[in-house]
């Protein structure tokens, strides 16, 4: 008579695989009967049953269980003492108390997030950084920054959406994070202005609201700022979601009011 | 790749131990796997797909360089 053991998880994949990682054996030896599949439950609030696996052992002495599960545990620790050493930064603001998390200078946490993120993008890029008020602006230079900036600069909003979120996470107050790829930002800022001023020229010529599409919340607030001393049109953002439009209106009775 | 992800991941997670990431290979096109504690499916999504759509992005400018796809899921 062989010896069993069981194991439950959230599925019998997991379960399978925790078996496997525990007892230190290959998946394709390992000899398991199901014993239930396990479900989510309704919408996986109500009713969660966790699945449940029988591994059947080739050599069926205690012993050896004891030892296999402790390797296991070992490993596991290893593990973990690698993730610790990749992410220290992180591990620190774990470790010490919340008093020493808002001490960890958010310009090395965004440099070394970011420098991650370029790294894996292109290569032999540089990042300087600038520090404004309460904001935090990283240059980067050299690399492929066509890539970086991406269509319409949607990479770069990526990046720095995700180092925000990773400067931010654990602090109390906010800072705001700039990327700026070789003058990228101010080049689209310029360029921007002077499709606004275009656009307002040919409303106010014609009288009939015109639209630039597929705008992101960043570039629609260039526009909106460049035109809202312009008291001849009117501008407003329309459609859902996170790339909307933005029209301009003339404005009907501006005429009457400069009279 | 998959250890960036898996850091970033972990940065935003309130439970970063439970984050697993599994990656398989093929011609055109890599898949990774996701799998993160469920309370923390939300956090990995963000607000309208948010965070998500994010991590695409680099995902997909970074495969760019190699002329693969990169497709990211999220299992629960």
């Amino acid at each position: 008579m062989s010896h069993c053991v069981e194991f439950e998880d959230k599925n019998v994949e997991m379960a399978v695989k925790k078996a496997c990682e525990e007892l230190n054996i290959p998946r394709e030896k390992l000899k398991h009967d199901v014993i239930s599949y396990g479900s989510t439950g309704i919408f996986g609030l109500v009713g969660t049953k966790k699945a449940r696996i029988r591994v059947t052992l080739p050599k069926p002495s205690p012993k050896v269980v004891f030892e296999t599960s402790n390797k296991g545990q070992q490993n596991e620790n290893s593990d973990e003492q690698t993730l610790e050493s990749v992410d220290s930064q992180i591990e620190i603001s774990h470790d010490e108390g919340e008093d020493h998390r808002v001490a960890v200078d958010p310009r090395d946490l965004g440099r070394e997030a970011l420098q991650k993120i370029i790294d894996l993008i292109t290569t032999d890029a540089t990042i300087s950084i600038e520090k404004r008020s309460n904001r935090i602006v990283f240059n980067v230079r050299g690399g492929n920054s066509a890539v970086l900036i991406g269509k319409h600069g949607q990479t770069l909003e990526a990046i720095q959406y995700l180092v925000e979120k990773i400067v931010n996470k654990n602090r109390k107050g906010r800072v705001g994070i700039h990327i700026d790829v070789e003058g990228y930002l101010e080049k689209r800022r310029m360029s921007l202005q002077r499709l606004a001023v275009n656009m307002a020229e040919k409303v106010k010529s014609t009288g009939k609201p015109a639209a630039i599409g597929q705008m992101n919340a960043h570039d629609r607030r260039i526009v909106h700022i460049a035109l809202q001393d312009d008291n001849m049109v009117r501008t407003q953002s329309k459609g859902e979601g996170f790339l909307k439009k933005l029209v301009i209106f003339p404005k009907k009775n501006s005429s009457r009011k400069q009279n | 790749m998959k250890d960036l992800i898996k850091h970033i991941v972990q940065t935003m997670v309130d439970e970063p131990e439970e984050v697993e990431i599994s990656e398989i290979e093929g011609d055109q096109s890599t898949v990774l796997k996701l799998r993160v504690a469920k309370a923390d499916i939300g956090k990995v999504i963000g607000k309208k797909g948010r965070n998500v759509r994010a991590i695409r992005t680099i995902l997909s400018a970074a495969s760019a360089k190699e002329k693969k796809h990169t497709v990211l899921e999220i299992l629960e």
